[in-house]
């Protein structure tokens, strides 16, 4: 079907949940009140590393209101899995629900269960603790020394128990083709090394836990979670539980961006706590705790490129250095990824990735929108702009030259999941961006001041539309699952597991279902369900829930579809291969008149007890189509403050077909507000002294506001992706990759400065000014 | 936060005799955007709140003895927006809208922002080119105090234990002009990195008649540049006489580095935006 | 004075069943509540746990994100910074007192339709605090809307969205 025939999809339509919303009618986790409720704490660690002598909670417990005080004698010996996702056995394991020695500021050393926070919160402090403070170190490269202070003795891959050699979680190298000889033959060869820094994914609900027991030991859980099934199994196997005793419901989420596809350590204590006391138990943490867990993996990245003189990419080298803090919630996987992305940037015979993930004294970091692609975009597209310049050539004509296309091999989880291309909008993004900026202009632009300059910057990038492969993954879970039914008035149940975190996912499921069963909108109805209830749906993450979960949707309603017309074949005594539904009806294709309305047809067949018209899928992507995005920044830099602004944007997409345009666009704006964040103000601050986050509320941890933002244009260039439902691709993580190099290379155009470290600040900017003595103006 | 009583008093007479009677126990609140935040950090502990929220004679903007005067408990949105304030006090009116956000502004008050004392003020270095004086009551005497002795440390003024501001005025001028200009990582939400207020006088011969320069978070309390301001009096100001008050104002400062910014950066940054402060001021045409 | 001091500092050492309560009584959406309230309790508080309206979230609860913004006398304030004793006869208006009967405010409806929200977690903090512009300035411009909302942190839009919606409201 052309997309010109769509009847619901590309249409404008609000999302399903937008009025509960704007009402203030619907619930997050932090909603949800049950009588007799508890409340717990924990009690964090105040060194950055330190081994715990001893622990007293005894003046803890007789606190009048305390339910429960628990440290480390107090859990299951069993390590705690954080990545259900991950394959258990190449999950890597390193942590118990409490530690044993505390690896950051902030590490969970005792929980409290009280009839009151504020009671909690002082049986905290009864808790006596003897800390032997150990030496801490904060940055990857000396913790890689062999005089820097071991932080994890050994850790686990799966039941296998690896040795931590050099404070390093696992290592990587690989290779396509010969780099050596690649480089042999380049006519140039450049290399730079790039770092990157460690923004928070502040989302802004803040995450509350409720685990209801009921007798014989089930549980029930309201949690933030990209994955409720993730989330069952994560707190079964941590707490040696059977899965089915624990019942996760699927709720929507104030914002994640990556930071709720692992299970954090309060979920697991949790939990504990509530099968322990047998009262339900909540845990709800501050704001300052927010900035305790999640976080981008901040990469060092030592890049070599080889081209000819014409600009063709010959060969890419990359060391990789990926901190990860002071657990592998995320095991290898950014480094893994980045890999993958880093191999997927360019066209390229000869590339080579060496690796290292490695441990450090300071709070874990977790997935954040992209995973290793923000990181890779940063020094790939920044080096290909250096390129472009000792050639002589134009930065666009090199990413003309050398970008991912149709029949390209492209790595969409790492080297494991990898598939072909086979829709790419670049040429027409990147053609629709330089237009649009007037790119003929570069060079020549005019400021207000004397002491302000202004330069264009572009940057091109990607990402994946989930995980799916033509040979399922060796290490990672990648199916979803749904089940569609027709209510007896002639509209429609969906039931997933797949979360909405924001992205509106559930909105273009719907919209699937309802164009497959040619019903409106409105005719579908989600039901938002449980682990007990759902089929399996791996996570929402890698920018998959419209592509890889829309599939398993379509191919439910599909199901649906079958037995609608079966039965209208038996009311119109027509054939089913030549019936069609659109529109509300069923008619046969070269009758019209002959036709039935669904709800009729829905009516009849429960009268005449032929019963419920249901369609269940549980099913596996065999490609993971790359979404392919472009970022054209125009920057204004005051060269006597240093302070960066980003005057105009143009941010393209190509998702494949836009279910929902607002949605896309919605995207394309949110990624690029965290895109800007990453290049010029977002980072989480630790003192190099202590290990303790200096920044960790909103005041300090700055995120651009609203008067910040620059006049934004948006591009969306359609493709039609086959293996997609409707043609469509997924959108939230291109939408931020570029974002970052592209303002890199608009300042380098304005000022002459390359910066190769994110953020890049306005002490940064003045700093190099100076050093370059160039474009100071004096009034 | 932790448990304390609550009273809120009609009169500036009974609160003071609260503070009084309840020595070193008691705070006084007003908008409470500062004073909740120590209170449920643990940083600031008290075991009683006086609330100044019912006392109508501290609300009040006004004309009086030759100056305005603004009451301690005025919000900001209040001072940015009154017709007393707007307009012919722009740096005032300015600097408050830049405070925080649109909640903050509808909460914050002069008085806190002054009793707060941070170095950071937004209020202070703009009040301080005014010229500003306190105006402080106890339960036995008020007394007057000169904006810029207001201050003694971060976070540390010469406000007694059981004394209250009750009003910041600064005289009447006709022939004013004034800019406050802040540094800050993004537009809106900031606590400056240096925050600079020229306020100018012309004589009707194009002379400056009188020029008074306020800079915050640049010094241990927001401050007055008083030898940049004498090198500028009773001269017509031209590029090279504004480069070197900037200059002797960038000496002037004394800052230090946080999280925020370095105090390098904080001192070359008082140097241009007073430079640009006194240019937008002295040369752009007279009021 | 004596027994005062004591029982400050019977409150002081947090002897929860014994803290005192005041007695307030707030005008929440039009309806006037009594209420006995510790002093130490936020109107956030009070609105989400006591009254169950849970529309207005808690994301930081040191005033510097919004999404706890309601109206109180007519102006746009955090209650997460507002004690509930300080709200005392106050008339305060949240989230859930905006549509009447159903029918949607035409911020509700222009947010809704225009697809400003993400997540939602910004989303009744953010027009509240539009309602609480509007009912000033009845004609911002975009630069006036921007700057109203710069207190409302939203980490989902980009706020390209949101400011279009409350500028359509206007119309």
């Amino acid at each position: 079907m052309g997309r010109e025939e769509f009847r619901v999809i590309g249409k404008k339509f609000s999302k399903v949940e937008a009025l509960e919303k704007a009402t203030g009618y619907l619930k997050y986790s932090g909603d949800f009140y049950f009588p007799n409720t508890l409340h717990a704490k924990i009690l964090r660690s105040p060194y950055a590393h330190a081994r715990i002598r001893n622990i007293d909670t005894r003046k803890a417990e007789k606190l009048q209101g305390v339910k429960a005080v628990i440290s480390y004698k107090d859990i299951p010996k069993i390590n705690a899995m954080h990545l259900f996702l991950i394959l258990p056995s190449v999950q890597y394991f390193d942590s118990f629900l409490l530690a044993e020695k505390a690896r950051h500021v902030g590490d969970r050393i005792a929980a409290v269960a009280a009839t009151r926070p504020e009671i909690a919160e002082e049986a905290l402090s009864l808790v006596q603790v003897d800390y032997e403070e150990l030496p801490a170190v904060f940055d990857p490269i000396e913790a890689m020394k062999s005089s820097a202070p071991v932080i994890h003795d050994f850790a686990k891959r799966g039941e296998k128990k690896i040795e931590i050699r050099d404070n390093v979680v696992a290592s990587l190298e690989i290779e396509v083709g010969d780099v050596e000889k690649g480089f042999r033959e380049s006519e140039l060869v450049v290399e730079n090394e790039f770092r990157t820094s460690r923004p928070n994914n502040a989302p802004l609900e803040r995450m509350v836990i409720t685990c209801c027991p009921a007798p014989g030991g089930r549980l029930e859980v309201y949690a933030p979670a990209q994955s409720i099934h993730g989330l069952r199994m994560n707190i079964a196997y941590s707490l040696g539980l059977p899965p089915h005793k624990i019942n996760v419901h699927r709720i929507y989420l104030g914002g994640a961006f990556g930071g709720h596809i692992h299970t954090g350590f309060i979920e697991l204590i949790c939990a504990f706590l509530a099968l322990k006391i047998g009262q339900p138990v909540r845990a709800e943490k501050t704001r300052e705790e927010m900035f305790l867990a999640y976080g981008r993996h901040p990469f060092v990245m030592k890049l070599r490129s080889g081209v000819k003189r014409d600009g063709t990419l010959m060969a890419q080298y990359v060391e990789m250095l990926d901190e990860t803090g002071a657990y592998a919630f995320s095991g290898q996987s950014k480094l893994t990824l980045g890999a993958g992305f880093f191999m997927s940037m360019y066209r390229c015979p000869n590339m080579k990735c060496v690796g290292k993930t490695v441990y450090t004294n300071t709070p874990p970091l977790t997935a954040m929108r992209g995973a290793g692609n923000p990181q890779v975009h940063f020094a790939v597209e920044s080096q290909m702009d250096i390129v472009a310049e000792k050639l002589g050539m134009d930065p666009i004509a090199l990413r003309y030259k050398n970008h991912l296309r149709e029949g390209d091999t492209f790595y969409g989880q790492g080297p494991d999941i990898v598939c072909k291309v086979a829709t790419c909008g670049t040429e027409e993004l990147l053609k629709r961006g330089a237009e649009r900026i007037g790119w003929e202009n570069r060079g020549k632009l005019r400021a207000g001041k004397p002491w302000l300059k202004r330069g264009f910057g572009m940057a091109r990038g990607f990402h994946t539309s989930g995980a799916g492969s033509p040979e399922p993954s060796k290490f990672m879970m990648d199916y979803s699952g749904a089940i569609v039914k027709m209510n007896e008035d002639g509209t429609a149940t969906l039931l997933t597991a797949c979360v909405d975190v924001g992205g509106g996912n559930l909105s273009a499921h719907v919209a699937i279902v309802a164009e497959t069963l040619g019903l409106t909108i409105e005719d579908v109805i989600i039901s938002q369900g449980d682990t007990d209830s759902t089929l399996y749906d791996a996570c929402t993450h890698a920018s998959r829930s419209t592509y890889a979960g829309g599939l398993a949707v379509k191919a439910a309603a599909e199901k649906v579809k079958g037995v609608l017309l079966h039965w209208a074949s038996n009311l119109l005594e027509a054939p089913p291969d030549i019936l069609e539904i659109k529109d509300g009806r069923v008619y046969a294709l070269e009758n019209p008149s002959a036709s039935i309305d669904i709800k009729d047809l829905v009516q009849t067949a429960q009268y005449r007890n032929w019963g419920t018209a249901v369609g269940e899928v549980s099913l596996r992507p065999t490609a993971c189509p790359p979404h392919f995005t472009v970022c054209f920044a125009e920057v204004e830099v005051d060269t006597e403050t240093g302070i960066v602004r980003v005057v105009r944007i143009i941010s393209g997409a190509d998702p494949g077909t836009a279910i929902n345009m607002d949605n896309v666009k919605g995207q394309l704006v949110g990624g690029f507000h965290m895109g800007m964040g990453y290049a010029l103000l977002e980072d989480t601050l630790i003192d190099r002294l202590s290990g303790r986050i200096l920044n960790p509320n909103f005041s300090d941890y700055k995120t651009f506001t609203a008067v910040d933002m620059p006049v934004l244009d948006m591009v969306v260039v359609e493709t039609f992706e086959l293996t997609g439902p409707f043609g469509a691709k997924g959108v939230g993580e291109g939408a931020t990759n570029p974002v970052a190099p592209a303002i890199a290379n608009a300042i380098y155009n304005a000022i002459g400065v390359r910066f190769k470290e994110l953020p890049i600040t306005p002490e940064k900017v003045l700093k190099a000014l100076k050093e370059n003595q160039s474009s100071v103006r004096k009034f | 936060m932790k448990g304390f009583d609550y009273v809120s008093p009609s009169s500036v007479e009974e609160a003071t005799a609260l503070l009084s009677r309840n020595k070193g126990d008691a705070r006084a609140l007003a908008g409470g955007t500062d004073l909740l935040i120590g209170i449920m950090a643990g940083t600031i502990s008290p075991k009683l709140l006086v609330s100044l929220k019912d006392i109508p004679e501290l609300r009040r903007i006004e004309k009086k003895k030759g100056g305005i005067q603004i009451g301690a408990t005025c919000t900001i949105f209040e001072i940015e927006n009154s017709p007393l304030i707007k307009g012919k006090y722009d740096i005032l009116s300015q600097a408050c809208g830049l405070i925080g956000s649109f909640q903050i502004r509808c909460r914050a008050t002069i008085g806190g922002n002054f009793c707060n004392a941070s170095p950071a003020a937004d209020t202070a270095a703009p009040l301080l080119a005014l010229g500003a004086r306190t105006v402080l009551q106890g339960p036995e005497k008020e007394r007057e105090i000169e904006g810029k002795d207001f201050f003694v440390g971060p976070g540390q003024t010469v406000l007694k234990e059981d004394e209250i501001i009750k009003a910041i005025w600064f005289p009447e001028e006709e022939r004013g002009k004034g800019v406050y200009v802040k540094l800050g990582r993004r537009k809106a939400m900031e606590i400056s990195i240096v925050g600079v207020a020229v306020y100018a006088i012309f004589d009707t011969g194009k002379k400056i008649k009188d020029v008074k320069i306020g800079l915050s978070s640049v010094a241990p309390t927001p401050i007055r540049a008083l030898r940049a301001e004498s090198l500028l009096i009773g001269l017509k100001p031209d590029n090279k006489l504004i480069e070197r008050a900037a200059e002797i104002t960038s000496e002037a400062s004394d800052p230090i580095t946080d999280i925020r910014a370095s105090k390098e950066y904080r001192k070359e940054m008082v140097k241009v935006l007073t430079r640009r402060a006194l240019a937008d001021v002295l040369l752009s045409g007279n009021p | 004075m004596s027994s005062y001091r004591a029982t400050l500092d019977r409150i002081w050492n947090s002897e929860w069943g014994k803290t005192l309560k005041r007695k307030v009584t707030l005008i929440i959406n039009s309806e006037s509540i009594k209420l006995e309230v510790e002093p130490a309790r936020s109107l956030l508080q009070v609105i989400r746990e006591d009254l169950g309206l849970t529309g207005t979230k808690a994301g930081c609860e040191r005033g510097d994100c919004g999404s706890c913004t309601v109206i109180m006398n007519g102006l746009p304030v955090n209650s997460c910074l507002v004690l509930a004793v300080e709200a005392e006869g106050s008339e305060i208006l949240t989230i859930e007192g905006l549509s009447k009967y159903g029918e949607l405010h035409p911020l509700q409806k222009e947010f809704v339709a225009q697809n400003a929200i993400q997540c939602g977690f910004c989303t009744p903090g953010m027009i509240m605090t539009a309602k609480a512009l509007l009912d000033h300035n009845s004609r911002p411009s975009e630069e006036e809307v921007r700057r109203a909302i710069a207190g409302n942190f939203c980490r989902c839009t980009g706020y390209d969205k949101v400011v279009k919606s409350i500028l359509a409201a206007v119309r």
